[in-house]
């Protein structure tokens, strides 16, 4: 597992690493500016949302690639601090599997140089809980002057990341979750 | 548009509710406690099966499952059948081939880290296509490498699929559409820019017709003709399930992964139509991660927990269709337009025997009544469904809607009827009180005093009818007439049946299979299964016999008799009384409380041959490579051998035979899949292992390893040689040191018998005598006292000479009394001329002298020596260092007697032969003297 975590750190430093490499030359790389991940897990008897604003990431719009890092720790909303320190501490286990991450590649062709909004397939790789699974996540790419605004929605089995939910609160945690995400890429300022 | 169309289409028929699956079996790979996430299978050419999972590489003969390399030294990301084993991508950049026990890299590259390999394929001519994830796929061959890729025209370097084509080419699924490729070139490419459904392609797979098809991520799977000019989609399936993650096609089906538990299979050959997944557990509830064509027709998948799962298309497993429910069949026909009809406690129901989501099923106006039920039915040429009801009589109903009836009002015949069968433009059937025969509407009952009760009645070609009753065994009709035809043994059969060359069989409660004709009697009072025979049916050359716990089959030919209620998944399954029909296509269906069954003739049904691999070979503790010969030295001689079969339907009733050819001929049948061998004599062995269920080896083809123990190195011929050689020489070497000593000692004989000679010649010496004479002449007359002293001295000198003469040695003391005896001989000659100095201490008179050697010397010294009054000769004798040295001065005579100069060389050749120490002669300073080496004493 920690094998997997620390791809996705090289990953994330081969880009920034080629990003600042040929800063200013052909290759665009976007850093993530402005964030928000949102789950809701819709049990039976209890309703669960919770917000995450400190992600980073980067995408690189010459390759298509992109890279994004979503801390667990920093999940806000829950419906009360309690069930926020067992979903760190029991579920998540986040102090040894502190993030979660999304790494790979876009499939279509988009012009980032070109505003306008596109349906696009993101596939990669989703770890989730220290669990690796291929996905392939519609997303929907909004370019403007600013930047590239990237929304998704998408659900995450709680089976294929191996986070054990006791029986006991089945009901109250849903098996599958809806994943929200808002991700605000910015350009650089134009020298 | 058109293809929306007909992806609506295809998806509608999707949703007919059809439970019915081919027969599966869940193979548990379970290690220990740990349970592998199973990604990728491949089977080796000896049938065994690979699979990847989180924990490693696993193997598994169906029964036992090694984990041949751990996680931790590479995931395994693809792997497939190569050579007679396995090629295996792992994660760390790595090819590595498993074959044996051993492991080798092929190729390593670390583009492969960055781009992991997501699909492995092995063209005809040896070369392995690797399909990578953003690197394109590699063509590695022994000579050399090349890529395919972006660079030469490959849509996308990103690969998620490889599959062989039949002309040798391949089809290659990127994230940008599906390209084929022949001899590192692109040929074509289909994505969406050509038409096709979606860009994204997950995996490809041959149609094996030089057609290729692609599993998209959204719109389902594709159908593509490289060779038609126009770029089109041929046929869409599974649109509206999203995605297709494996395809495998095979024997016109095509098994689908998609998003829903199990595969999705659908009849490509036929046209339209597909099985969906069953509520058998067996057949899974995750979502296919891989396929794998085995042997004998079955597909294999995993699913991505510890389960493999192993279908048999040839066995098809019907249980429900529309909501009607098959596992209560009471009776089952098949007429001659490709229809099965069937009857239930609800009705008599027809469906096309292809039994696909496509037909529909058709409700025949046949009145039912739950406690009469319909119990045969059978189907005239003219279209006429006859069916037997047990209480209610016979009903015919006609193709045009007309019913006809004959029971105890309606015909005159018994209304419980058991078996009806059509022949030509006769129908035939047995009832509780005899045979019934309708002709043009017209029923004849024939009866028989002592026959009664009638199970099944069969009409004979040769136009006589057959029937197996209740306590007559089975009986004939014949112009009118009814007569038992089998007088000896069982009295009470089920069934009777004919097979394919003309021979007749019957079958019932604790008969086991009889033959008509003789007293054959095939497995006794039971069949192999524990239970009664209730339906005896021919599939192929084959008889088979459903009973009331399982299924057996019979070989005419070879007179096998196996129990198949595992390989066709009968466990469990009770047939129905004679509830069996074959279709057109030759399958056999059969009603059970499984459902209904189509049973596709397959000759492994009744082949109870397994093909033994010989998987680990230890010599002493350690494990050696499972080679065609093994070698080991004579202090290694320990040898284990384990060996299994690949079986995968029962293991358990797999059995082994084996022998050590060269050790003796005994073969050992046995369960165990182990022998050991614990001390073998040097030699050469072959080691012999065949696998086969059932109770007998039957034409099971051995395997064999050879074994060479070498002899210990003494034992070895050139070393027999060299020691032979060796001790020739040391032979040789021997006799001649002998030979030697014998002539030295032959040589020391002939010195001592010429010394003695000697020893006496110069005794008797003339002149000694001569001159001892002249001196008693002398003393006579001037001293007669000391003649007669002269005389006796002379007796005693010569007393002792010859005394000492056959001595080889004699004392110093002895000597020197000798030599006393002597000097005083020759002093009465010379008188104060020769003096003698005596200085020998005592201790050395005990030392060992050979004899009359000082006699001669000072013999020798008076002889060649001047001596007179004046210049007395004076011969000292003293010793020094174990020598006797005799020294005298040397005054040379003037005229020197003759000598033969032996007495000096005889002393010395004596000594010579006697000892080490020599006899030294030397004559230096006017002094002669002789060194005579004291011996010690013995």
């Amino acid at each position: 597992m920690k094998g997997i975590a620390g791809n996705f750190t090289i990953v994330l430093f081969a880009l920034l690493l080629v990003g600042n490499a040929a800063n200013g030359q052909d290759r665009k790389l976007l850093q993530l500016a402005r964030s928000e991940v949102t789950f809701v897990s819709d049990a039976p008897l209890e309703r669960i949302t919770a917000k995450n604003t400190s992600c980073t990431g980067l995408v690189d719009t010459d390759a298509k690639t992109f890279a994004v890092r979503v801390p667990i720790r920093e999940f806000e909303g829950f419906n009360s601090p309690l069930q926020r320190e067992h979903f760190n501490e029991n579920y998540m286990a986040s102090r040894e599997l502190p993030n979660a991450t999304f790494a790979g590649r876009i499939i279509e062709d988009i012009d980032f140089l070109q505003n306008g909004s596109y349906v696009v397939r993101a596939k990669g790789a989703l770890i989730v809980h220290g669990m690796e699974k291929e996905r392939i996540i519609p997303c929907s790419i909004v370019v403007t002057e600013e930047g590239v605004r990237i929304t998704s929605l998408f659900d995450i089995q709680l089976a294929d990341h191996e986070v054990l939910i006791p029986r006991i609160v089945q009901q109250k945690i849903a098996s599958i979750i809806q994943v929200k995400v808002d991700l605000l890429f910015k350009r650089e300022p134009k020298r | 548009m058109i293809r929306r169309w007909l992806g609506l289409l295809l998806g509608l028929s999707l949703n007919i509710a059809v439970a019915q699956y081919p027969h599966t079996r869940t193979i548990d790979l379970r290690i220990g406690q740990q349970r592998p996430a199973i990604t990728c299978i491949a089977q080796d050419i000896q049938g065994l099966i690979w699979a990847g999972s989180d924990l490693g590489l696993l193997r598994t003969d169906g029964d036992r499952v090694d984990l041949v390399l751990r996680a931790e030294q590479g995931r395994v990301n693809a792997i497939a059948a190569y050579k007679d084993g396995v090629i295996v991508a792992v994660e760390k950049g790595d090819l590595l081939w498993f074959h044996g026990s051993t492991c080798d890299t092929l190729f390593s590259d670390t583009t492969w880290l960055h781009s992991r390999i997501s699909a492995l394929v092995v063209g005809t001519n040896g070369v392995i296509y690797a399909a990578t994830y953003g690197a394109g796929v590699s063509m590695l061959s022994m000579s050399g490498s090349e890529r395919l890729w972006t660079g030469n025209g490959l849509p996308d370097d990103h690969v998620n699929d490889i599959c062989l084509l039949p002309d040798g080419s391949v089809a290659v699924a990127t994230d940008q559409g599906v390209a084929k490729c022949k001899a590192g070139k692109v040929i074509r490419v289909f994505g969406e820019a050509q038409g096709a459904p979606d860009n994204l392609i997950l995996t490809v797979a041959s149609a094996g017709d030089g057609r290729i098809w692609a599993g998209t991520d959204n719109a389902g799977a594709f159908l593509w003709d490289p060779a038609l000019k126009k770029d089109t989609a041929l046929a869409v399936i599974g649109a509206g399930n999203g995605h297709v993650r494996g395809i495998l096609v095979r024997q016109g089906l095509l098994w689908a992964a998609t998003a829903t538990g199990g595969p999705v299979i659908y009849d490509v050959g036929n046209g339209s139509g597909s099985y969906s997944p069953g509520p058998d557990a067996a057949y899974g509830v995750h979502p296919v991660r891989d396929f794998l064509e085995g042997r004998n027709g079955s597909v294999w998948w995993c699913d991505g927990t510890e389960h493999l799962h192993r279908a048999d298309p040839s066995i098809l497993v019907v249980q429900d269709h529309e909501g009607l429910d098959l596992t209560h069949i009471s009776a089952l026909c098949s007429d001659h337009k490709g229809n099965i009809w069937f009857a239930t406690p609800h009705g008599v129901f027809r469906h096309d025997a292809s039994f696909l989501g496509s037909g529909k099923v058709y409700r025949a106006s046949v009145p039912i009544d739950p406690r009469r039920p319909v119990v045969s039915m059978d189907v005239g040429r003219d279209g006429t469904l006859w069916a037997a009801s047990f209480g209610n009589g016979l009903m015919a109903l006609h193709p045009d809607g007309r019913m006809e009836h004959f029971d105890a009002e309606h015909g005159g015949i018994d209304p419980n009827v058991l078996s009806v069968k059509v022949r030509d433009d006769e129908v035939w059937a047995s009832t509780l009180t005899g045979m019934v025969r309708v002709r043009n509407a017209k029923a004849e009952r024939f009866a028989s005093p002592g026959v009664g009760f009638m199970f099944m009645v069969l009409p004979m070609p040769d136009g006589t009818v057959l029937g197996a009753t209740d306590g007559s065994g089975l009986v004939q009709w014949k112009d009118g007439q009814l007569k038992p035809i089998s007088p000896a043994g069982p009295r009470t059969f089920y069934s009777v049946v004919r097979d394919s060359r003309g021979e007749v069989w019957a079958a019932g409660p604790g008969t086991g299979l009889c033959k008509l004709g003789d007293s054959l009697r095939i497995g006794a009072d039971r069949p192999p299964f524990d239970g009664e025979i209730f339906t005896l049916t021919e599939l192929g050359d084959h008889l088979l016999a459903f009973g009331s716990t399982g299924c057996a089959g019979y070989d005419p030919k070879t007179g096998y008799w196996v129990d198949l209620t595992k390989s066709l998944g009968l466990e469990g399954v009770v047939a129905e009384l004679n509830a069996v029909c074959h279709d057109d296509s030759g399958a056999l269906w059969l009603a059970s409380s499984k459902g209904l069954l189509r049973l596709q003739p397959a000759q492994w049904y009744f082949d109870p041959r397994s093909e033994a691999v010989i998987s680990n070979i230890l010599v002493g503790n350690s494990e050696v490579d499972v080679a065609p010969a093994i070698f080991t030295a004579f202090d290694r001689n320990s040898i284990t051998f384990r060996y299994t079969a690949p079986c995968y339907v029962d293991p358990s009733a797999l059995r082994f035979e084996y022998r050590l050819a060269g050790l003796n001929d005994r073969t050992v049948i046995t369960q165990e899949r182990e022998v050991s061998y614990p001390a073998l004599s040097p030699g050469s062995y072959t080691f012999e292992v065949r696998a086969f269920v059932g109770r007998e080896p039957m034409g099971s083809t051995w395997t064999s390893v050879r074994i060479h123990v070498a002899p210990p190195w003494w034992r070895r011929p050139w070393v027999i040689i060299g020691a032979v050689l060796l001790s020739v020489a040391l032979a040789i070497w021997g006799i001649r040191t002998r030979e030697r000593h014998l002539l030295d000692f032959q040589r020391m004989e002939q010195e001592q018998v010429r010394f003695q000679l000697e020893a006496l010649r110069s005794q008797v010496d003339p002149h000694f005598l001569f001159n001892s004479f002249n001196t008693l002449v002398d003393l006579i007359e001037t001293d007669e006292k000391k003649a007669v002293e002269h005389v006796a001295d002379l007796s005693t000198f010569f007393r002792n000479i010859l005394q000492v003469r056959d001595s080889a040695l004699i004392p110093l003391s002895e000597e020197l009394g000798l030599l006393h005896t002597y000097f005083t001989l020759e002093q009465r000659r010379f008188g104060e001329a020769i003096q003698l100095e005596l200085r020998v201490p005592e201790e050395a008179v005990d030392h060992q002298i050979v004899p009359l050697t000082l006699q001669l010397v000072v013999e020798n010294a008076i002889k060649h020596n001047r001596a007179s009054l004046e210049e007395p000769l004076l011969i000292r004798i003293a010793t020094e260092n174990d020598h006797l040295v005799v020294s005298n001065p040397a005054r040379e005579r003037l005229s020197p007697p003759p000598s033969t100069g032996f007495g000096l060389s005889s002393i010395r050749k004596r000594y010579a032969a006697l000892s080490k120490k020599q006899v030294e002669i030397t004559s230096a300073h006017g002094v002669f003297t002789v060194k005579i080496p004291l011996l010690n004493r013995t």
